[in-house]
């Protein structure tokens, strides 16, 4: 109890002492470990984000392509569809028994980067993300006139719009297009209560509106005298001819696969349904395996800096041998001496894992807006979970493991030749 | 370290048979050491060096009085340490008294055996002097025996007993 005392006490102040040097080496460790809990955390985080990030939706239809592709732009808005899918085949689709609801999503145009989503108010009403949330209106209303638009919390924060304010939607993808919709401006109606999931990042806007802004535009570019002024555009009467996707609901989830395999052989033209659970979890196994190197490249790090650690605690017993012959002159045994350096092996590991723990904190603390904000992705502070738990714990008792390395030398050294004998 | 050949008795004991463990018991109840030069553990203050010992063998702890912080104290008073000094960090002493702290720490506790090797060889004759006065001093009111090694044969006339070894050429 006693002797244990001090060999904490000693191997405090024998910290102190050469603090200068080992505030590097704790340093590296410091660092090493941060990156190591934080690619953990990260992933925890990400996971329970991304998988929910669509859910209530049973299948997801676009033209002919992989799951992977129309979940990402319909979904994530990455990437552009392959193709349209005729207005005609989601009239179909509507009348379809099975089918609960259908949600028509048509893409194209940007909004200062932002991609542009032109569908109905079912969006609104049976869109659902997280633990089945739904959609929410922050300020105002649902568009409701023909050149109304509704804004994702993200864009509307970003570019700090209002309802009331009037926008100006640019032709085809990208942040800066050279074509915009400049005759046709749109008035906010709404903005969206932030969801954490890429609903913050675009804009709605009606089908009607999309046909709207784009007579005139057949051939890619504005042709002069063809496209529509507001007042005339608002006379008349839009049909879309083609969407890009659906949204569908089923009446019973049991006909899933069934509904699946009949759009995927579709007569009419080419369709692919998927099942958005699927193919979110089969996109998370490919970046899986990244997230999982990712993980692996940090554990070698830290075995890295501990290896750093031991050979800095090595060259620095060298000189210590003056401190030990005294110790052991007043009488401490060469297992007091041998702990002396597994205490302050582990010690510097705590001090780490305490360090790391609270740059990790006030990282995702202030990062966490930030990454909301341009990636959207939802990461808030939490109380550790058991893994990681376990690994953050993982770091001193590998630091004890090395430590006996210099530990068990100093040992047999003072157990087989006397105190006296190192001058 | 055990003898090779013959044995060594000290207070009634043969170290020569003891185990590695209990002679270290020994040694931290029943000695203290002076050495040449570097004494002090360099990361503990000069009070807590003193105390060092007391803190190894519960022998020691029990026999200062009335605890072994005022013990130090005490000790580095009469051993001529500022009191300034006493808390600060034993590097920033001069050598002299660095070996005055070593002196109060072998003194602590009252053990009945001080060696001293060589311990004014990095003195000068003053110091030397001073040093070797508080040390016996201080050595003869708490009863303890001092073997003191030296080359220095100006200084025998301090000690009662006399051994010579080897030539002195």
């Amino acid at each position: 109890m006693n002797k244990a005392h001090l060999a904490l006490s000693l191997a405090a102040a024998s910290l102190w002492y050469r603090r200068r040097i080992l505030a590097l080496v704790c340093l590296t460790l410091t660092l090493s470990v941060t990156l190591l809990l934080g690619i953990q955390y990260l992933r925890t985080e990400i996971r329970q984000s991304f998988t929910n990030t669509i859910t209530g939706t049973d299948l997801i239809v676009g033209a002919r392509s992989g799951q992977l592709n129309l979940l990402l732009y319909t979904v994530f808005h990455i990437g552009d569809a392959t193709n349209n899918i005729r207005w005609s085949t989601y009239q179909h689709l509507e009348q379809d028994r099975r089918i609960d609801w259908a949600v028509p999503i048509s893409l194209g145009d940007s909004y200062k980067g932002y991609r542009v989503v032109s569908t109905n108010e079912q969006f609104l009403e049976r869109f659902r993300y997280g633990d089945n949330h739904k959609l929410d209106m922050a300020q105002g209303i649902w568009f409701n006139e023909l050149f109304d638009v509704v804004l994702g919390a993200g864009v509307a924060r970003k570019l700090n719009h209002r309802v009331g304010n009037k926008i100006i939607l640019s032709h085809g993808g990208g942040r800066t297009s050279f074509s915009n919709h400049t005759d046709l401006p749109f008035r906010v109606s709404g903005i969206l209560e932030a969801t954490g999931t890429p609903v913050d990042q675009a804009v709605y806007i009606s089908l009607e509106a999309m046909e709207a802004i784009h007579v005139g535009w057949e051939s890619g570019v504005a042709i002069p005298g063809r496209t529509l002024s507001t007042s005339a555009a608002e006379t008349r009467t839009f049909m879309p001819e083609a969407i890009t996707a659906v949204l569908l609901g089923l009446k019973s989830p049991i006909q899933t696969f069934q509904l699946q395999r009949e759009l995927n052989q579709f007569r009419q033209e080419p369709l692919s349904a998927i099942l958005p659970g699927v193919a979110l979890s089969e996109l998370w196994r490919m970046m899986g395996q990244f997230e999982k190197a990712l993980l692996g490249i940090s554990i070698f790090v830290v075995a890295t800096s501990l290896v750093g650690l031991i050979a800095v605690l090595l060259t620095i017993q060298a000189q210590r041998h003056r401190e030990v012959a005294i110790l052991r002159a007043v009488g401490a045994s060469p297992g007091l001496i041998a702990s002396l350096y597994s205490i302050e092996c582990v010690m510097l590991a705590l001090a780490s894992c305490g360090l790391a723990l609270f740059l990790g904190a006030a990282a995702i603390a202030s990062l966490s807006p930030w990454l909301l904000e341009n990636y959207g992705i939802q990461i808030s502070l939490r109380a550790l979970s058991m893994d990681e738990g376990l690994l953050l714990s993982s770091v001193p008792l590998a630091a004890l493991i090395v430590s006996l390395l210099p530990a068990w030398g100093a040992w047999r050294k003072n157990r087989t030749l006397g105190f006296g004998s190192n001058n | 370290m055990p003898p090779e050949t013959g044995s060594l008795q000290m207070l009634n004991q043969n170290l020569g048979s003891l185990k590695a463990s209990a002679r270290n018991k020994f040694r931290a109840d029943h000695m203290g050491v002076i050495f040449q030069q570097f004494n002090l553990v360099p990361y503990l203050s000069a009070l807590a060096n003193v105390a060092l010992p007391c803190r190894l063998s519960a022998r020691r702890q029990r026999n200062t009085q009335p605890d072994t912080d005022t013990a130090g104290a005490t000790l580095l008073q009469q051993l001529a340490i500022p009191e300034n000094l006493w808390h600060r960090k034993v590097t920033e002493m001069s050598i002299g008294q660095q070996q005055r702290v070593a002196a109060a720490r072998a003194l602590i506790g009252t053990p009945e055996i001080i060696l001293a090797d060589e311990p004014t060889s990095a003195l000068d004759t003053d110091n030397r002097d001073r040093f070797l006065d508080l040390l016996l001093t201080l050595a003869e009111q708490n009863q303890c025996s001092v073997v003191f090694v030296s080359h220095d044969r100006g200084l025998a006339s301090h000690f009662h007993q006399q051994l010579t070894l080897g030539s002195d050429t």
